[in-house]
């Protein structure tokens, strides 16, 4: 063999050598080594990152937002990964203006991979952490809920949690609506962690806007008004309702104390009075038994009924609210007057039966089928359950209770000619309308009408809300006053009373509707004092702002 | 008739085409065959002839299936052959893989390839950096609608005004204005074209305007509330 030959096959040998040697290398990694191998590469080069869906906001009725969301970042740390851990809390306390010590403790956290330094971080102060560079550091992104307008309404829309679930409020009812459904995004980094390839796996959904009967201003104006009552009588709480009462649209919805949304407030402060806590509605209530017996046809509002300065019902006793002597009063100057003695008269005639069909038909006793969460049944007592005196006090809005809603609700029946309608707050999702909810004839018009005219005795001189008055304008409602039962007991408070008003306007053609109640106020305690002045504020910027003419 | 006696009557497809396999020259048909189809006889269906009688234990004639000629496809295929064949003799390309110049060319191949894959490396890192881009602009945009939002919550706007002095006006220092028939028409004469002259002051245009609170004979209202001092 030439020597040149030699060579070329020991050349072709090495090869083949090094060509078995790479083969059976290669096979050993394929084969064996490929789950791990693959893993490693997975978590040296892959990324999945979960793509928060932004909750979709929700707004007034002339579009002004009233939650929307925003980008942030939930700061979180590697323990093993952080090399000076104190130094490191040092700095990161100093940017999320937490406690040094806390940052640290999490940093120093043994057995952990991941914790948590701080959840919810605005993106502006999370790309000031990123600026750090910490190794060991991680940053989130998430979707942060915002309150643009603070306080305004916070206990109708309510709050979310951390993870951004509806915990109260619309945000609770309408979480389905609002949530949207979180992507995921796939990333391929090269060695120095820029991105070669970045694709979404899932894109995410953004949840859908909600819009609102609300009207930002009104609500504004109307918490203002709250808040004047709440510095003035210091009451335990108070609430109010703008209604259209021709839809059952809310137009504000108002609960004092003011709460932020924005801030942790206790859960007893979150509720939406409204529709969250009933009351006994006192002289209020009196327009069941007076409208039911129009409606059956017993009474007339120039019906006379002689009226005794006191009446003895078993043992009980029922005085009006002023003393007076016996004299003889038509179904208008009863409702006028609020005359507790004239109310029993009526109920009397309508009998407890009839009665308690008037108080379920005007929708007491269940929920409106309002969209909010949360509505209470209020406490209506059944026929059967009523004793010798029952038919003494419940005409005169004693011995049952109701939300401020169901109230509103049923004053509305008698503003819009005789139609209960199931009030509601939504406007539209996703910009598509929500229908009105179909109302059914609880008064002929003619009743209804009568109730109006003699509603509008309240406001008049002689009446138990005489002081208020808008110029060019017809105002109706009733007052009431009503002694508050004592927690845990069945005896009524002697010192606490429930104010309230339900009035709307004008009087003829009713275009807004408001009521106002004010848990137990302090130095005044009549409705007529407390909660009409309140309603009348409310009214006098309501009708000019929502463009309704005097009438 | 059972099956089983019914078999040596038959003439199999398989032991035809075993017949055909073990050595019998393949026979060429002298005239055109056919192709694909069902049998065409020439002559119409007769029972009595036997072919078409219905007899349950014979199956149906079936077309005899034949061979094609592989004569068929050769005049089509020889010339491409010959092609192809005088392609890879042809003395140009014969000089070109002797020559040096093959190996630049496959050179500047490989180099070409490896362009292109780094193109498409940097292609895909922009096209994620775009991405991450897109998601960083949105997140922007949501928190500057937050802001945006936040600057026109009511209470702020009111306190503003009230700072600046604005007031809702009472109600009852609103004058509502109402329609006749006869004022779509009058205001629609009442339009002239715009002159080239300076627009008048808001002073000027204020005190000619229709004063508040005039009214016509019927109608609805229409005008809003006016703001007062």
């Amino acid at each position: 063999m030439a020597p040149m030959q030699l060579r070329i096959g020991k050349l072709f040998a090495v090869f083949v050598i090094l060509l078995a040697a790479a083969g059976a290398r290669t096979f050993y990694l394929g084969a064996f080594q490929a789950g791990k191998l693959r893993q490693v590469a997975d978590g040296q080069q892959l990324t999945k990152v979960e793509m928060p869906a932004l909750r979709g906001a929700i707004l007034d009725r002339n579009g002004i937002p009233l939650a929307v969301s925003e980008a942030g970042e939930d700061v979180s740390a590697t323990p093993y990964l952080v090399k000076a851990p104190v130094a490191a809390a040092t700095r990161i306390s100093a940017v999320l203006g937490l406690r040094e010590s806390t940052v640290e403790k999490a940093l120093t956290k043994a057995h952990t991979g991941f914790v948590y330094i701080e959840r919810g971080v605005p993106e502006a102060t999370a790309q000031r952490v990123a600026a750090l560079h910490i190794p060991g550091i991680a940053l989130s992104p998430v979707a942060l809920r915002a309150y643009p307008a603070g306080p305004l309404a916070a206990q109708v829309l309510g709050n979310v949690d951390v993870d951004g679930n509806g915990l109260a409020g619309l945000e609770y009812s309408k979480n389905a609506v609002l949530r949207g459904s979180n992507g995921v995004r796939r990333e391929v980094n090269d060695a120095r962690g820029d991105p070669i390839s970045v694709s979404d796996l899932k894109a995410a959904r953004p949840g859908k806007p909600i819009e609102l009967t609300l009207d930002s201003s009104l609500q504004n104006a109307v918490e203002n008004v709250l808040a004047a009552v709440g510095a003035k009588y210091r009451p335990q709480s108070a609430t109010a309702i703008a209604m259209d009462p021709q839809t059952g649209a809310i137009l504000a919805m108002a609960n004092w104390p003011r709460v932020s949304a924005n801030e942790p407030a206790p859960a007893s402060a979150r509720i939406n009075r409204a529709v969250g806590m009933t009351f006994e509605p006192g002289s209020t209530f009196k327009i069941v038994a007076i409208g039911g017996a129009l409606q059956d046809g017993l009474v007339t509002p120039t019906t006379n009924f002689y009226l005794p300065s006191s009446l003895q019902i078993y043992d009980r006793t029922i005085h009006d609210a002023e003393v007076r002597p016996a004299e003889e009063a038509t179904v208008a100057q009863i409702l006028a007057k609020s005359s507790n003695i004239g109310a029993v008269e009526i109920g009397g005639k309508l009998g407890g039966a009839r009665f308690n069909h008037w108080v379920s038909r005007l929708g007491f006793g269940r929920p409106t089928g309002v969209d909010l969460p949360g509505e209470q049944y209020g406490i209506v007592p059944q026929p059967a359950q009523y004793s010798g005196v029952s038919m003494a006090n419940l005409p005169i809005g004693q011995g049952e209770s109701v939300t401020p809603l169901q109230l509103t609700s049923a004053y509305a029946a008698i503003a819009n000619g005789g139609i209960l309608r199931a009030p509601h707050i939504v406007a539209a999702i996703d910009g598509k309308p929500t229908p009105t909810p179909a109302g059914r004839r609880v008064f002929d018009p003619r009743v209804a009408s009568e109730l109006r005219d003699m509603l509008r005795g309240v406001l008049a001189p002689g009446g138990t809300a005489s002081q208020v008055t808008i110029p060019g304008y017809q105002l109706a409602g009733k007052t009431g006053t009503a002694q508050e039962v004592v927690a845990g007991s069945t005896t009524y408070s002697k010192t606490a009373y429930d104010a309230s008003f339900v009035g709307f306007a004008p009087a003829g053609d009713p275009k807004v509707l408001v009521s106002v109640e004010v848990s137990a106020p302090r130095g005044a305690i009549n409705g007529g004092e407390v909660a009409a002045p309140a309603f009348g504020q409310i009214m006098s910027f309501a009708l000019p702002y929502l463009k309704i003419p005097p009438a | 008739m059972s099956p089983s006696s019914a078999a040596p009557a038959q003439t199999s497809p398989a032991t035809t085409r075993k017949a055909a396999q073990t050595g019998a020259p393949a026979r060429r048909s002298p005239g055109p065959r056919r192709i694909s189809g069902p049998a065409h006889h020439a002559h119409r269906a007769d029972p009595a002839h036997p072919a078409d009688r219905a007899d349950p234990a014979r199956p149906a004639a079936r077309p005899q299936r034949t061979a094609r000629p592989a004569v068929r496809s050769a005049p089509s295929s020889a010339p491409f052959t010959q092609h192809v064949t005088r392609v890879f003799d042809h003395s140009l390309l014969d000089r070109l893989i002797r020559g040096r110049a093959w190996i630049g060319l496959i050179g500047f191949a490989l180099i070409g390839i490896v362009a292109m894959q780094v193109t498409l490396l940097k292609l895909n890192a922009g096209i994620g950096r775009s991405v991450q881009r897109v998601t960083v602009l949105q997140r922007q945009s949501s928190a500057l609608a937050a802001e945006v939002a936040g600057l026109s919550a009511a209470e702020r706007v009111q306190s503003q005004a009230t700072g600046l002095g604005m007031v809702y006006a009472p109600p009852n220092d609103v004058r509502y204005l109402h329609v006749s028939p006869g004022d779509a028409a009058r205001a629609a004469t009442a339009f002239v074209a715009p002159s080239a002259s300076p627009p008048p002051s808001s002073t000027s245009a204020s005190s000619s305007s229709t004063p508040a609170g005039s009214t016509s004979a019927s109608g609805a209202p229409v005008s809003s509330a006016s703001i007062g001092p």
